[in-house]
């Protein structure tokens, strides 16, 4: 029950600032917007070859916003020393890795969700007519970056370059979410059946699997001194 | 349960080729106002971020309130509450979700926090700036909110690190008396300050630290003993240019405004004695004034240091 409601106070703190700041959100949602529009400009919106690459361009989108999110995480934390003061708390460190893991996946998803009528207008592909078997790879393909990128914000924010950093970590080891959520949205929008691309559902959620448990069993050592 | 609030024993803290602390010990009793005192650097904040986990101890025990500060971290910081030197929480939130956001971290229910922190309000005179956020406040409300917060979940033993620094002289006096109040409650408290006056008026015991060792500590009456020196200024009636020599035996100067100081060593002179050789010496005393020796003259003395502690 304590934990739940450090959770809550963790998950609380962080919808506050982000409802007073609107830095995370708003920044991620006009990044979006600027690389939907490049991809607008480079692709020509009919051509076959845009449905071919869309999952691929959907979810180049969804990282680059991201880490721009992830790396705002910590950083608020950082500028405040406010970590410090939650470290304080009788708070377990894998409760605060959870606590931030949620807030930025509740961000970042909301983020994607806008995302997805405007990929629609832009690129001319329609995801909106697959949104139901589209959100529960959204959700996984999210919680895979997100797991690791939480962990990875933690260490990156006390380095010099951290906005550098961030996705030199994170873009590599995340990788196989990223294909396999890839594979996973074009037989989607391909509509085929879920068999065709059941192997790269099970690959990422693997991938949760794996490394959401590893992060959150890590973080502890991560914010030590 | 251990007689101690806090008991530290040999800790050591070595950052890299770094000796911060070169095993210290430190026991305080249960109900006692604690001043923590050293130069900048001595390993104050060190001491501090051990006990309340910020810092890992190189070697060593901390206990507080007989419980281990590593190996049951979770129980040991629910009876400690810091306040800490520079603030360490989102600027964004105003006085009542600072506090509400605290009461949380510790686990305490949603009618709990609110009812502690209506009290926490209204006992540090915040009622009014509940709605403010936290960089709008002025230095001492922040200072307040500082302490107010470390006090949330009713810890036994509060940890004060500098908490009138940048504070004005009304606010520091109002300051010292939730401080006097909140040990009269029963709350342990440790304080380290750089007013060694503030040290010298709430604390009952002392401890000095520098270059990671504590180099003095108890009661602190007995500590103020070890002054020897007692400085007396006479102003005599007529100008005295030199030093006569019946008074060669004691330490003494001339002011450029002509006064005579004495400094007495306690142990051996005294007042009486010099007044009769003032008088044998034919100087006519207009005025005297007695200055005792102040905690900041110990201090300086052990830390050889010219400044005052921070």
């Amino acid at each position: 029950m304590r934990h739940l409601s450090q959770l809550s106070a963790l998950l609380r703190k962080d919808i506050l600032i982000e409802l007073k700041s609107r830095e995370t959100v708003i920044s991620m949602l006009l990044f979006s917007l600027l690389v939907l529009l490049v991809f607008n400009f480079a692709f020509e919106a009919d051509s076959a070859a845009i449905k071919k690459i869309s999952p691929g361009l959907l979810w180049i989108t969804f990282l680059f916003f991201g880490v721009l999110g992830l790396n705002r995480s910590f950083t608020l934390e950082k500028e405040n020393d406010s970590l410090q003061g939650t470290l304080l708390a009788p708070v377990d460190r894998s409760v605060i890795y959870l606590g931030k893991f949620l807030s930025n996946l509740l961000f970042i998803l909301l983020v994607e969700l806008i995302t997805l009528p405007l990929f629609t207008l832009f690129l001319n592909v329609d995801l909106l007519s697959h949104i139901g078997k589209l959100l529960p790879i959204l959700l996984l393909g999210s919680i895979g970056f997100i797991s690791v990128g939480t962990l990875f914000s933690a260490m990156a924010v006390n380095t010099k370059m951290r906005e550098i950093m961030l996705p030199l970590l994170l873009y590599p080891i995340s990788t196989p979410a990223f294909i396999a959520a890839t594979k996973c949205t074009s037989a989607i929008l391909r509509d085929r059946p879920i068999e065709s691309y059941s192997n790269w559902l099970n690959i990422l959620i693997l991938f949760d699997v794996v490394f959401f448990v590893t992060s959150f069993l890590i973080f502890e050592f991560v914010v030590e001194e | 349960m251990s007689e101690y609030a806090l008991e530290i024993r040999n800790l050591k803290k070595t950052y890299d080729n770094n000796v911060a602390l070169k095993g210290i010990d430190l026991l305080i009793k249960k109900g006692e106002f604690y001043g923590f005192l050293g130069p900048n650097g001595a390993g104050k904040t060190t001491t501090i971020n051990i006990i309340t986990g910020l810092t890992n101890k190189t070697s060593g025990s901390v206990k507080v309130f007989g419980i281990d500060v590593v190996d049951d971290y979770r129980r040991a910081r629910r009876l400690v509450g810091l306040s800490p030197q520079e603030p360490n929480l989102d600027f964004f939130f105003p006085a009542d979700t600072v506090l509400n956001l605290q009461g949380g971290y510790f686990g305490m229910s949603s009618s709990e926090r609110k009812t502690r922190t209506e009290e926490l309000l209204e006992y540090f005179g915040l009622t009014e700036h509940r709605k403010k956020p936290f960089r709008k406040l002025s230095g001492g409300l922040k200072r307040r909110l500082l302490i107010a917060r470390a006090m949330m979940h009713k810890p036994k033993l509060l940890i004060l690190d500098e908490p009138t620094a940048g504070v004005d002289v009304e606010l520091r006096k109002k300051i010292w008396d939730s401080m006097l109040e909140l040990r009269e409650n029963g709350t342990t408290i440790l304080l380290t300050t750089h007013y060694i006056e503030e040290a010298e008026e709430l604390c009952d015991k002392i401890a000095i630290i520098n270059n990671g060792k504590i180099i003095r500590d108890g009661d602190k009456n007995k500590l103020m003993e070890e002054i020897q020196y007692q400085e007396i200024e006479v102003t005599p009636a007529s100008p005295v240019t030199e030093i006569p020599e019946s008074l060669k035996e004691y330490k003494c100067r001339i002011t450029k405004s002509k006064k005579l100081v004495f400094s007495l060593d306690k142990k051996k002179q005294s007042i009486s004695r010099l007044l009769e050789a003032l008088v044998n010496s034919s100087i006519e005393v207009a005025d005297l004034k007695t200055k005792s020796g102040k905690l900041e003259d110990l201090f300086l003395r052990l830390t050889g240091s010219t400044a005052t502690a921070s």
